[in-house]
């Protein structure tokens, strides 16, 4: 994961992140080091408070990180001017209620990157770039003169992907794209996104809790927590063969495996009982009270992530010895 | 454990929404029974209804908008019952946990008033360390310490709050509980371990569930049973293994493989 290789588009290198003041400070990241290669979406899984969204805000640029080092296509990220960064990255927000203002129109949402970014004076140009943005986000061209507050919430994050996609970025983060959609409409969503991603030749990073929607856009996978990167790998890979305790629980999410498990029900009771534990444990693995397999070895030393197998790594003693 | 005794009949069920003039039929005849201690899961994409049911039980469809059919629980149809008579169902012999956890509780009042109100209003119960000793109680079955009464709902995190509102539920000793989409704020371990939780208490006090949700995998974790819905009708009803295992409808065929691709 350090080697540097030519087609690198991302590079995180011990990069650590601290929120508030002194005396009160909270560790959203702790030394993480990642790369994201160019066409080669990265999904960063976790839940609340694993740092995924702040990784993925530093990766462009909306966040300073506390320490370490992150290059965006070579250059340091923080070296860059406001305006050239964001042609060469965009982020996604997670809410499209609270992103798009209901009193603009589509057509005025989508024409400000293009005339303040990047300053196309002529309208004909512009309008077919509109044209173009809108029908590959799976709207027809009529949508250029509904407002904001006609849309449907659906509508609205098509919108806000068209709007990223429209300056032709070469990194685009997203965050939590699917978590105001029902599970029917999340395909569509996510297949869309994949879509945009490569005819804009867009490499993505993709943040989301929801395993499930991993494999149907991203070739690489990280699960993050408590600020570190447990578990990185090919996702088909990670999915299947999980060497994270943590992951092999996301994994089983599916009906096939749920369907009558015992095993899940008393991972969740120890969840329960122990969950407060993971959090401020200085000394072994920070998951060892949840850990089934934990003995005094995992208490006292902290693993390293480390390559399981090939291109594999996870921070566990005792990788893949756990499965639901 | 499941009985074989309904403890709802649903028959013939149709919702009618209407707004400016304009009709719409939300659940289109349909009818199902719940039997006693059983969780029943409906499943189906946003509108397609599954909600409805749920106000349509709790009878909470207000004029113009109207329910048909029966929804037989007691002897008694609960459709076209008087508010008077609703009362003294509702919130005691059938609870509702609700979709928006973050904004069901009302952040001026404490965890403690919160059950006390409900205890009074709903049990009749006064007496003070009678009601202390019930949400005790109520507060261990969903692995909260008791400390948690004296707490206002900003002090806690989603999870607690999701717990709270399973206890609030649980409190009067429910015939059915009616849960919609109880855990989507939630994510996937604290989702996971909140059903199990809803799973345990419910078993214990032999209450029968009705959960709502569009989220596939958490019917198959939770229910025994399920309906999935589409535009208002059940296109396919039985035992969860069942479905999973042989979907039947077009439809649950391609709800459980979206689901499955991670698996081949």
């Amino acid at each position: 994961m350090n080697n540097l290789s030519s087609n690198e588009l991302v590079l995180v290198q011990n990069v650590s992140k601290f929120f508030g003041k002194k005396g009160n400070i909270v560790t959203a990241l702790q030394n993480v080091t990642i790369s994201v290669s160019q066409s080669e979406n990265l999904a960063l899984v976790g839940e609340t408070g694993s740092g995924k969204t702040t990784l993925g805000r530093i990766t462009c640029g909306l966040e300073k990180q506390s320490k370490g080092k992150v290059l965006l296509l070579g250059k340091e990220i923080n070296e860059y001017k406001k305006n050239n960064l964001w042609k060469v990255t965009q982020y996604i927000h997670q809410d499209p209620y609270g992103a798009i203002n209901p009193l603009e129109t589509v057509r005025e949402i989508l024409e400000r990157p293009l005339r303040f970014l990047l300053a196309i004076k002529n309208s004909e140009e512009r309008n077919e770039l509109l044209r173009e943005a809108i029908v590959s986000s799976g709207l027809d061209v009529s949508y250029l003169d509904k407002k904001g507050s006609d849309l449907s919430g659906g509508e609205k994050q098509r919108i806000l992907i068209a709007r990223a996609f429209i300056v032709k970025p070469k990194y685009v983060v997203v965050d939590e794209p699917t978590t105001m959609i029902d599970f029917i409409h999340r395909d569509e969503i996510i297949e869309t996104l994949r879509a945009m991603g490569n005819s804009f030749g867009a490499t993505l990073l993709l943040i989301t809790h929801d395993i499930m929607v991993v494999p149907k856009i991203a070739n690489k996978v990280a699960v993050l927590q408590t600020g570190k990167i447990i578990e990185y790998g090919e996702t088909m890979e990670v999915l299947k063969s999980p060497y994270h305790p943590y992951t092999a629980f996301l994994a089983a999410i599916n009906p096939q495996k749920l369907l009558g498990n015992k095993k899940i029900m008393d991972y969740l009771d120890n969840y329960g009982q122990n969950k407060t534990k993971i959090i401020g444990t200085d000394h072994g693995c920070s998951y060892a009270p949840l850990c089934p397999l934990a003995d005094s070895h995992c208490r006292e030393n902290v693993p390293p992530l480390m390559e399981a197998s090939s291109n594999h790594y996870v921070t566990c003693f005792k990788p893949g010895q756990f499965n639901f | 454990m499941t009985g074989n005794e309904n403890v709802l009949e649903v028959r013939n069920l149709s919702v009618f929404y209407s707004s400016y003039g304009a009709q719409k039929k939300a659940v289109n005849s349909i009818s199902f029974n719940l039997k006693r201690g059983e969780i029943l899961g409906i499943v189906g994409e946003s509108g397609a209804g599954k909600s409805t049911i749920g106000k349509a039980i709790m009878g909470i469809i207000d004029p113009p908008s109207y329910a048909t059919g029966e929804i037989m629980f007691g002897g008694k149809n609960i459709i076209g019952m008087n508010n008077y008579r609703l009362n003294k169902i509702r919130w005691n012999k059938i609870t509702m946990i609700f979709q928006a956890s973050m904004n069901s509780l009302n952040p001026v009042q404490s965890i403690r008033s919160n059950f006390i109100s409900i205890l009074r209003d709903k049990m009749g119960i006064y007496d003070k360390s009678e009601s202390e000793k019930r949400i005790d109680e109520t507060l261990a079955n969903v692995n909260l310490p008791t400390g948690v009464k004296d707490y206002f709902p900003h002090e806690m995190s989603g999870g607690m709050k999701q717990r709270i509102l399973i206890s609030l539920a649980m409190i009067t000793y429910p015939e059915i509980v009616i849960a919609d989409e109880p855990t989507t704020a939630l994510d996937v371990i604290t989702e996971y371990y909140v059903l199990s939780i809803l799973k345990r208490t419910l078993k214990a006090s032999g209450s029968s569930m009705i959960y709502i949700t569009h989220d596939l995998p958490s019917v198959v974790f939770t229910a025994d049973r399920m309906i999935v819905m589409k535009d208002g009708i059940i296109v396919e009803q039985g035992s969860t293994e069942d479905i999973v295992e042989a979907p039947k409808d077009e439809y649950t065929r391609k709800l459980v493989s979206t689901l499955n691709e991670v698996k081949n």
